[in-house]
């Protein structure tokens, strides 16, 4: 796969696990304020967290289907 | 979706029409648009669409019209993996690739095969992938090299994990003592400054940033690429306890939990743990495959060669093939050869098993790597390099051990899989806690399990990450991963230890599940050459011993006039057939000089073809043959029938022996059992399998044959081609079959049962089908091979019982399961304390393996063979039975 490809694959995979890492965020932030009595420490805590998490589950899924559609392409 | 255009080497390729074939099967996959086929370059050009068909696909298609998509394989050496998440991980980084068709890794054997389509796939960048992903990647390399290697990398390996050891645990006794200072007796001896805060960070950053450090690397490596690994965890792990304690200790009032939860010492004995595992791993990998490097220090370094008539010494990789080798006593053989001058006792055991010296004569075969004992002797040399017994056992033991098995299907799923499931479930947990279970269940007077630490202000925030972090760090996926290919390289290694190698790890495990055996009968449960069995004398009996009725006498049996006037028998009759060129001849030649017997020159000689021999001696007639040949020439037989025929009933060729026109005796002559066949069967039948026997002799024949071994059931008159169809059979019975033969002539069956077992393949081991090769001709070792292969499955299942069990435990009780009923939670450093644990726990069993002995060494007595009839003459203790072939049998 050529560099192009390579590079085209990291940014189309780095947009959609950091999109779905965000909705993840989303939703606790979301919980965060629907269930209540939590400080902004914990919120911004379980917020980081929570992204990190997501990040770690959904960047070798994502980028390896975005790799395998892009050779598929290429 | 775009089109794709490949080259793919095409082998077996003579004619248009081949190039058509392979056309018209490509042409119809779907997704491929244009296929070019060029004979002369053997190559195949594809355009694709890379979304409805794939290469395999297509060397499948290739195969299935009888061509090959050419392959290549190469071999690596891969330093640095810790687990079966990192074999995952390279198998997915280098499946990847370009042109791959295949990846297996096998972490304790640190080896990764590549099998790639030549142009497609390039080995400059599956070597560059492995690398980017952290591990250091060498060619394989053979025999002493290799171990030399091998030794340097584990001893590397342990160097600097036990270097980040001592830089750990102190630093993480200092932090422990720190931050439990207000408990017990330790007020009394820690000074007060060691528990500050700063202190503990100051103490913590080394640890996280110097062993810590190689974790956060990896991950970053294999992130980069898109896997996930065990590092991630433990990076996971210690970052995050690390940022609270950091947050905590600098800016108390930001809502982590405050002063009281800083997490230094779970990031500290976190960091120390996993590396105590490392070095743990590392120390006990090795034994795993003890036996490989036993084999390969087998290897002489030295040899002692004769050139231009002077002696000299030289590298044993240096002799050349026709070389002429000395050897002397206590020196170990440099290759394999034949012997041309002297006698010694050679200590073979180290590859064959056998526990007694072999005595080696002129014309024998030696094998490079076996003990020369007693005397001196000089040697041909006929395989050198690569090309001896030793490379060859070495290369196949290697590669059986890089295979894997079919139960390790299920724990590699799991253990490639663990990590991203692990992760989901911590994020599962923090939201669970965050949300649910802190407001539910928290107890601000709640500890640690086995710490007096109270989890006081920890916070709602503090104590759901607490919990995610421990389900990070105490899950394992490493035991999982091991399980299986720790034991099959153990077992594999066990089974080369006593001459029994196996193919590869599904070898093992079909052996392990064996129903029924079939055994060969010529040349595996009997010699494959006729041999005198039985003498029956009707001679007049020597005078000074006395008249007496005549009868047949058993070798080794009382002297005596009777068993003088039978070796009279045999000894006209060897002189009949000393010009003979007939089989049965010659072994009656043989059967005389074996037992001392002078067998002078014939005067006259005359074969007659199907029949027998006539013969003229010191005036005497001597006509030897059936009994059709007799009643031609008007012997009166009547005496000798009813002996004849009990020989007959046995499995036995009758020959009939007149002298001067009158009956003197009979010979008979079989193909005798190999010395241990009946007791392998009998050690069979106690291992509760179905023996069965195939031949293509007639069922009378075939059955005295396995009455005497103790066989239950014959498939007689078996042409050689419908063997496997036979085999065939029984597995339609539902059966699991084993087929015991010669790995040459018995190919198509070997490779039709479910394990074919090539028995004794001496020196020739590349030449063998068949899964499992026995070295020996002793077919015992058929029975070593069952043991061996159940024990390793024991193992096996033991191994994947205790990583499952481990895992099935320990993650509940990480995400806090117990903590709502007795408000106890597993620290991080405790969690990855049962992670390390449950890792080495799982290679320590499977070291129990090097404990374990076949039944037939453990015993002391060994069971004598089964006895033959009480007309037994052969030297062979078993019975005996009909050539079958001969013209001259009884007609």
């Amino acid at each position: 796969m050529d560099t192009t490809v390579d590079r085209r694959v990291t940014r189309v995979s780095a947009l959609w696990y950091t999109g779905i890492s965000l909705a993840v965020v989303a939703l606790f932030l979301i919980l965060a304020r629907w269930v209540g009595g939590y400080s902004p420490a914990a919120i911004y805590g379980g917020a980081v967290w929570s992204f990190l998490l997501s990040m770690i589950v959904t960047m070798p899924v994502i980028t390896a289907y975005v790799k395998r559609r892009a050779r598929g392409e290429a | 979706m775009g089109s794709r255009t490949i080259t793919l080497a095409i082998n077996g390729m003579h004619c248009a029409s081949c190039q058509a074939a392979i056309e018209t099967a490509l042409g119809d996959l779907p997704g491929i648009s244009k296929v070019a086929v060029n004979v002369s370059a053997r190559k195949a050009q594809v355009s694709y669409d890379p979304s409805r068909v794939g290469l395999a696909e297509m060397a499948r298609t290739v195969a299935e019209v009888g061509y090959e998509v050419g392959e290549e394989e190469l071999t690596l050496k891969v330093t640095g993996m810790t687990c079966a998440s990192c074999a995952s991980k390279i198998e997915t980084a280098v499946g990847a690739l370009d042109g791959i068709a295949d990846v297996v890794v096998n972490v304790p054997a640190e080896m990764a095969k590549v099998r790639y389509y030549p142009g497609l796939g390039n080995p400059a960048e599956i070597r560059r992938a492995i690398r980017d992903l952290g591990y250091q990647v060498e060619e394989r390399a053979e025999g002493q090299a290799a171990l030399d290697r091998e030794r340097e990398a584990r001893r590397r390996e342990l160097r600097r994990q036990g270097f980040w050891m001592l830089v750990s645990w102190p630093l993480a006794f200092l932090i422990m003592a720190g931050t439990f200072r207000d408990y017990w007796i330790l007020p009394r001896f820690v000074p007060e400054f060691l528990s500050s805060r700063l202190v503990l960070f100051l103490l913590t950053t080394p640890i996280v940033l110097g062993p810590g450090w190689q974790f956060f690397l990896n991950s970053f490596r294999g992130l980069k690429r898109g896997v996930t690994d065990m590092n991630l965890l433990y990076a996971t792990g210690i970052g995050a306890a690390y940022l609270i304690g950091v947050v905590n200790t600098f800016w108390p009032a930001a809502g982590f939990g405050g002063e009281k939860a800083v997490f230094f010492e779970s990031a500290a004995l976190l960091t120390a743990f996993i590396i105590l595992g490392k070095w743990l791993e590392a120390l006990t990998r090795g034994r795993t495959s003890e036996a490989i490097r036993r084999l390969m220090a087998l290897q002489p370094k030295i040899a002692r060669v004769i050139r231009n008539g002077k002696e000299i010494e030289m590298p044993a990789d240096e002799v050349l093939a026709e070389d002429l080798v000395l050897v002397r006593p206590g020196e170990r053989i440099p290759v394999d050869g034949v012997v041309l001058e002297g006698y010694s006792a050679v200590d073979e055991s180290m590859l064959t098993g056998e526990s007694l010296p072999v005595e080696k004569k002129t014309g024998d075969t030696v094998i490079g790597g076996t003990m020369n004992k007693t005397g001196a002797f000089r040697f041909r040399a006929t395989k050198v390099g690569k090309e001896t017994a030793l490379a060859q056992i070495i290369r196949l033991v290697e590669e059986a051990q890089a295979s894997k098995a079919p139960i390790q299907k299920l724990a590699d799923w799991v253990a490639g899989h663990f990590i991203l499931g692990v992760h989901v479930l911590a994020l599962s947990v923090f939201f669970f806690w965050f949300f649910v279970g802190y407001w539910r269940f928290f107890d601000p007077q709640s500890t640690f399990l086995l710490t007096p630490h109270a989890l006081g202000e920890i916070g709602v925030f503090g104590f759901a990450i607490l919990l995610s972090i421990t389900v990070l760090v105490i899950s394992c996926p490493c035991a999982v991963g091991m399980a299986t290919p720790s034991a099959m390289m153990a077992g594999t290694g066990k089974g080369a230890e006593h001459g029994v190698l196996f193919k590869g790890a599904d070898a093992i495990e079909a052996t392990s599940k064996l129903d029924a055996i079939i055994f060969d009968k010529t040349g595996t449960l009997t010699r494959g050459e006729p041999s005198v069995t039985d003498v029956v004398s009707r001679l007049r009996p020597v005078p000074r011993s006395g008249a007496g009725e005549p009868r047949a006498l058993r070798a080794g049996g009382p002297a005596g006039p009777e068993a003088e006037s039978q070796e009279e028998v045999l000894r006209l009759a060897a002189i009949a057939e000393k010009h003979s060129e007939h089989p049965l001849g010659e072994a009656i030649v043989r059967g005389a000089t074996e037992r001392g017997l002078t067998v002078p020159d014939a005067d006259r000689f005359n074969a007659i073809p199907g029949h027998g021999v006539e013969a003229e001696h010191e005036g005497r007639a001597l006509l030897l043959g059936n009994r059709k040949l007799m009643r031609e020439r008007g012997v009166d037989l009547a005496s000798l029938l009813p002996q004849a025929e009990t020989l007959e009933a046995n499995g036995k060729t009758a020959m009939f022996l007149a002298v001067d026109g009158k009956a003197a005796g009979i010979i008979a002559v079989a193909d005798t059992l190999k010395e241990h066949s009946a007791e392998a069967i009998a050690r069979l039948h106690r291992l509760g399998l179905e023996v069965l026997m195939i031949t293509g002799d007639n069922r009378r024949t075939a059955e005295a044959i396995a009455k005497q071994v103790g066989i239950d059931r014959v498939l007689a008159e078996v042409l050689p081609q419908d063997k496997a169809e036979e085999v065939k059979k029984l597995q339609a019975e539902g059966k699991r079959v084993a087929m015991v033969g010669d790995g040459i002539n018995d190919a198509p069956a070997l490779a039709q049962a479910d394990v074919g077992m090539a028995i004794g393949s001496g020196t020739d081991i590349a030449k063998e089908t068949g899964h499992v090769i026995l070295i020996k001709e002793d077919l015992r070792d058929v029975v070593v091979a069952l043991e061996v292969a159940k024990a390793t499955m024991r193992k096996v299942k033991e191994n994947l019982f205790w990583a499952f069990s481990y895992n099935v435990a320990s993650i509940p009780i990480g995400a806090g399961l117990l903590y709502p009923f007795f408000k106890l939670v597993v620290s991080p450093e405790l969690a990855a304390l049962l992670m390390a644990l449950s890792s080495v726990t799982v290679t320590l069993n499977t070291l129990l393996l090097r404990r374990f002995m076949p039944s037939l060494k453990r015993e002391v007595a060994v069971a004598s063979p089964a006895a033959g009839t009480t007309l037994d003459l052969a030297p062979a203790p078993a019975g005996a039975h009909n050539p079958g072939s001969s013209g001259r049998g009884p007609q």
